[in-house]
């Protein structure tokens, strides 16, 4: 008898219940109600289904899919190095986080992005460009009520970039400038950007009159496949020599633009659109999930950056729309201000939000093309944003 | 708070992070995303410019005469077409002229625009998992 209870306490002291803590076991639920959002209401299903189950990983004890042996050397805070140990025998995902530490993740999935960008409606109104820079104003809000808030610079810029929903902008500059944020800085990103058709409405329509909401925009321009193909190429040194920290986002954002445009490299451009891109982003959810180990995401400061994210999303969301109401105004009626929003970039998500809500007010009116010009150049503006933030504070 | 990067080579090594600060951040962030985004606008617009001037000298050249006759068009230039026919010429990939024509009924229903206004270019059929 005595045997037996032996063997079963010695069971139960080496299963995973012993060592369960409740961060833990509030992570898995957190787990299991980000597979319901993602499986049955279809939110950012892509993208939540690997972070969720790497959230699920990385809270099952004992796994140790995230531990670190070398020290911290793979990413890891507060790890102690096992002496003789390589860096092969860490954690899988821990070995894998290396592609979001070192950004070759978020610069993939960057040029995957590209490939699959049309850039024309943008080219054929160049006044897109701007709606997309006010559309990154929460940026800049945030970072401001983060500083109040007692948040470091550092960790307050890598917050403020939720606010250009934009997933491997934010990744990108967490990653490296605060990597102990970038869970809750991921999931703050991603989950408000499957939220877009639900936070923009109320504040598109708060902002504009029913008018303005119906104005209908005329055709745009047809933009010439050799201007597609210059674009890329000269807008990235462009904006490189003005500010080359934006090179690693920006570059590969439009190499994959031009593997699209050019016509010579489809293979190229397929595998970037698809095999490349699904792959990096299996790894990349997965790895950004396990990231988020109960004792270091259940914090005061993961609900701060929750509210802050938001922040960022409604603010740039009306500096978008504000500067389309200041573009109506200047054009003489010409520009529908509802396209304003679609600067805060979540390809084509905020482009469609702003094609329903225009169509709720005017059922002939299609916004579609001419609010896909803001939402591509809210890409551009957000990691331009990110990129002088990077130079502000790496 | 230490001020990191750019910001500590003007306020000196572990100077302090005030509200005033980080409010001039956040204005010199916010200028310099719409000079850049102002510039790139520019530069489009010149180039759209070029290009559009570029694309008239071509339509102004003289054009030979053509051997074989050309097709009339749809409906008579300058006449509205009737209420039931689009505009342009249909290309249909691997789609019979049945379904093209449901699909662009059924387009000209949703979208509430009448069939004479809509002009239709391609109808291709996507295969399995094509986006």
């Amino acid at each position: 008898m005595d045997l037996i209870l032996k063997v079963l306490s010695g069971l139960w002291e080496s299963s995973g219940f012993a060592a369960l803590s409740w961060q833990n076991g509030v992570m898995l639920l957190v787990a299991f109600f980000f597979l319901f959002l993602a499986i049955r209401k279809k939110f950012e299903p892509l993208l939540l289904v690997p972070i969720a189950f790497g959230i699920l990983l990385a809270n099952l004890p004992g796994a140790d899919v995230m531990a670190d042996v070398t020290g911290g050397e793979l990413g890891a805070i507060g790890q102690e190095a096992i002496e003789g140990a390589h860096w092969y025998e860490s954690g899988v995902l821990r070995i894998l986080y290396v592609g979001v530490k070192s950004s070759i993740f978020p610069c993939l999935i960057f040029m995957g992005v590209g490939a699959m960008t049309d850039f024309g409606p943008m080219l054929s109104n160049p006044v897109s460009l701007i709606l997309g820079a006010a559309a990154q104003l929460g940026i800049y809000i945030a970072f401001l009520i983060a500083i109040l808030l007692g948040f470091a610079p550092n960790e307050a810029a890598a917050i403020a970039i939720i606010g250009g929903a934009d997933g491997p902008t934010a990744i990108f500059l967490a990653a490296k400038l605060a990597s102990h944020l970038l869970a809750p800085i991921a999931l703050a990103a991603y989950s408000y950007m499957a939220l877009i058709p639900i936070i923009q409405p109320p504040i598109m329509k708060l902002l504009t009159t029913e008018k303005e909401r119906q104005v209908e925009m005329k055709q745009l321009r047809t933009v010439t496949k050799t201007e597609k193909i210059i674009f890329p190429v000269v807008v990235l040194v462009l904006v490189a020599l003005i500010l080359p920290s934006v090179v690693p986002l920006l570059g590969m954002l439009m190499l994959g633009n031009l593997f699209k445009e050019c016509g010579v490299v489809d293979r190229l451009s397929e595998t970037a659109q698809n095999a490349l891109m699904n792959t990096v982003t299996i790894m990349l959810g997965l790895c950004v999930g396990a990231t988020a180990n109960g004792a270091e995401f259940l914090q005061l400061r993961t609900i701060k950056i929750v509210v802050l994210g938001l922040t960022a999303f409604i603010f740039s969301t009306a500096g978008g729309v504000l500067i389309g109401k200041i573009l109506y105004l200047v054009t003489g009626g010409k520009i529908n201000p509802l396209i304003g929003a679609a600067g805060v970039s979540a390809v084509p998500m905020a482009a469609r939000v702003a094609q329903n809500e225009g169509r709720k007010y005017n059922p002939a009116n299609f916004l579609l093309m001419h609010a896909m010009g803001p939402n591509v150049a809210g890409v551009i503006g957000s990691a331009v944003a990110a990129g002088f933030l990077l130079v502000m504070f790496k | 708070m230490a001020v990191l990067g750019v910001f500590e080579d003007i306020y000196g090594v572990g100077a302090e992070m005030t509200p005033g600060r980080a409010l001039l951040i956040s204005l010199v962030g916010f200028l310099l995303v719409f000079l850049i985004l102002g510039f790139l606008a520019l530069f489009i617009k010149a180039l759209g410019k070029g290009f559009d001037a570029a694309g008239k000298k071509q339509k102004k050249a003289p054009e030979p005469v053509p051997e074989v006759p050309v097709p009339a068009p749809a409906a008579p230039v300058g006449k509205p077409l009737p209420p039931t026919m689009s505009a342009g010429t249909l290309v249909l990939e691997d789609v019979s002229e049945e379904e093209a024509a449901i699909i662009m009924a059924i387009t000209s229903e949703q979208t509430g625009i009448p069939l004479n206004r809509l002009e239709f270019h391609s109808i291709k059929r996507l295969k399995e998992g094509q986006k």
